[in-house]
């Protein structure tokens, strides 16, 4: 369940070039916004609260918060 | 795949096909699933073992031990080493054919395993946990169950669906990066682990190069997390690679997180008990969790094997597993704990002067008590706090 206060201007973006989808992130997060599903990291953009604890655990940085350009698709943020 | 079963596990890691294997010896109808199209790869552990961990569960089998340790070189940041004795007979082992190994003996033991199946979400029924949704092969099943056993990992979603506490804060939370180093050359014996402490390095954490055989090591570095944030565990462990090893190759990168809590506080609910990393085993200290992990799956088996011939898997009668964790390790980590705490604290002077100190002393041929005072002379608070650490069962053999 998601009790945070969403931040809608931020959202997580994954580099699939760096993630090594080990799920250090999905351990540390505290809405449950990460998820594994067949090798490949998702996040549910609705349940995050932009905390970025997934941000700094990360071992090979590869997620970052970046400000959402509203305009774009919502799938590019995933 | 059916779609009933006294027992479904979720992640066949070397918990999950030890409970797998328990609850098929004692009779029951179980399933084991793991997500990864292949069990045991990729793998993110730095494949160290201690042999009597092992023994209830498998025999030793060349197939999979790559080294067997006559020492641990425990290092500072100024090139001085303390060479101790491993506090228990250890190996280094290749888990990518060992976690396969306990599963297929689970699937002997007459365990249903399925690779590339993925939990997706649980059934309830009238607030107990009752049964597993999985997808497998593009379908979707509903796969009902007397008994879950959450054996997914750090990550574990198992646990969490099932409304327990599994998130660690980040300081109880280690970062990791290892690589599988080709070419390492002398600087590897092919029966020594080193341990470095080196807060430039691996901050809250330590470096490791275990013998992996053929010239070959894991060299990994774990952090406390929350340490990532000013340079992150990999940069790290490149730094440190270039240091030690300027010329290996990398044959291939392991990264993941350890929770190193102690333990979770809740690890059993109604028709649900959580196992192995899910379930925070592993050595608080060290973040070694493949033994541990293996016998807490033991003890939680025992409990519910017991408890589903009885007919009742309610939060009270799996619980009982959670108590008796607890009096079999419940002390030990808590000094493991302790120790870690006091080992960030004290700060890396004193940790390069401590094992210079020991690097110095003849320690096969003295008493506990005469190292630590031989030590601790010149850091008498120290004394103090490692002298409580002893009292609470942190025992150095």
């Amino acid at each position: 369940m998601n009790t945070g206060i969403k931040s809608p201007e931020k959202s997580i973006v994954v580099r699939r070039e760096l993630c090594g989808s080990c799920g250090a992130c999905v351990a540390v997060c505290q809405q449950n916004a990460l998820f594994l599903l067949n090798a490949y990291l998702y996040v549910d953009a609705a349940a995050c609260t932009a905390c970025r604890r997934c941000v700094r655990v990360c071992p090979v940085r590869a997620l970052s918060l970046v400000d959402v350009d509203m305009q774009q698709p919502a799938e590019v943020l995933l | 795949m059916k779609s009933r079963y006294d027992v479904v596990v979720v992640g066949a890691g070397p918990a999950g096909s030890v409970a797998a294997r328990c609850a098929a010896a004692g009779g029951l109808d179980v399933l084991l699933i793991e997500k990864r199209q292949e069990i045991g790869s990729p793998v993110r552990c730095a494949e160290a073992v201690g042999v009597e961990s092992l023994r209830p569960y498998l025999a030793l089998d060349s197939r999979w031990v790559n080294a067997e340790v006559a020492r641990f070189a425990v290092c500072n940041a100024v090139g001085d080493v303390v060479c101790l004795p491993p506090t228990e007979p250890t190996l280094v082992v290749e888990r990518k054919i060992f976690d396969r190994e306990l599963a297929r003996l689970a699937a002997e033991a007459g365990a249903e395993v399925q690779a590339k199946t993925t939990a997706v979400g649980l059934l309830h029924d009238n607030g107990r946990v009752s049964g597993v949704r999985i997808q497998r092969a593009g379908q979707e099943y509903e796969v009902s169950a007397r008994l879950v056993v959450a054996a997914d990992g750090p990550e574990s979603q198992t646990a969490r669906w099932a409304g327990l506490e599994t998130v660690p804060p980040l300081n109880d939370y280690y970062v990791s990066v290892q690589y599988l180093l080709s070419g390492v050359g002398e600087k590897v014996k092919p029966t020594e682990c080193q341990y470095h402490l080196d807060v430039d390095f691996a901050p809250g954490g330590y470096a490791w190069v275990f013998p992996k055989g053929s010239n070959t090591a894991n060299v990994g570095l774990v952090i406390e997390a929350n340490y990532a944030d000013t340079e992150s565990a990999q940069a790290r462990l490149e730094r440190f690679v270039e240091r030690h090893f300027p010329h290996a190759s990398v044959l291939s990168v392991v990264v993941g997180g350890i929770p190193v809590t102690g333990g979770i506080r809740q690890m059993a609910t109604h028709g649900l008990v959580v196992v192995g990393d899910a379930a925070h085993h592993a050595d608080p200290l060290t973040g070694g969790g493949i033994g541990l992990g293996m016998m807490g799956a033991g003890l939680a088996m025992e409990v519910a094997v017991d408890a589903l011939r009885r007919g009742d898997v309610s939060a009270g009668a799996l619980r009982s597993y959670e108590a008796q964790w607890r009096r079999r390790f419940g002390r030990s980590h808590q000094a493991l704990y302790k120790a870690r705490k006091l080992a960030a604290r004290i700060g890396q002077e004193s940790i390069n002067d401590l094992i210079k100190q020991a690097s110095q002393l003849d320690l096969e041929n003295m008493s506990l008590g005469e190292v630590a005072l031989r030590l601790f002379a010149k850091h008498p608070l120290l004394l103090v706090e490692v002298g409580k650490l002893i009292a609470t069962g942190f025992i150095l053999k």
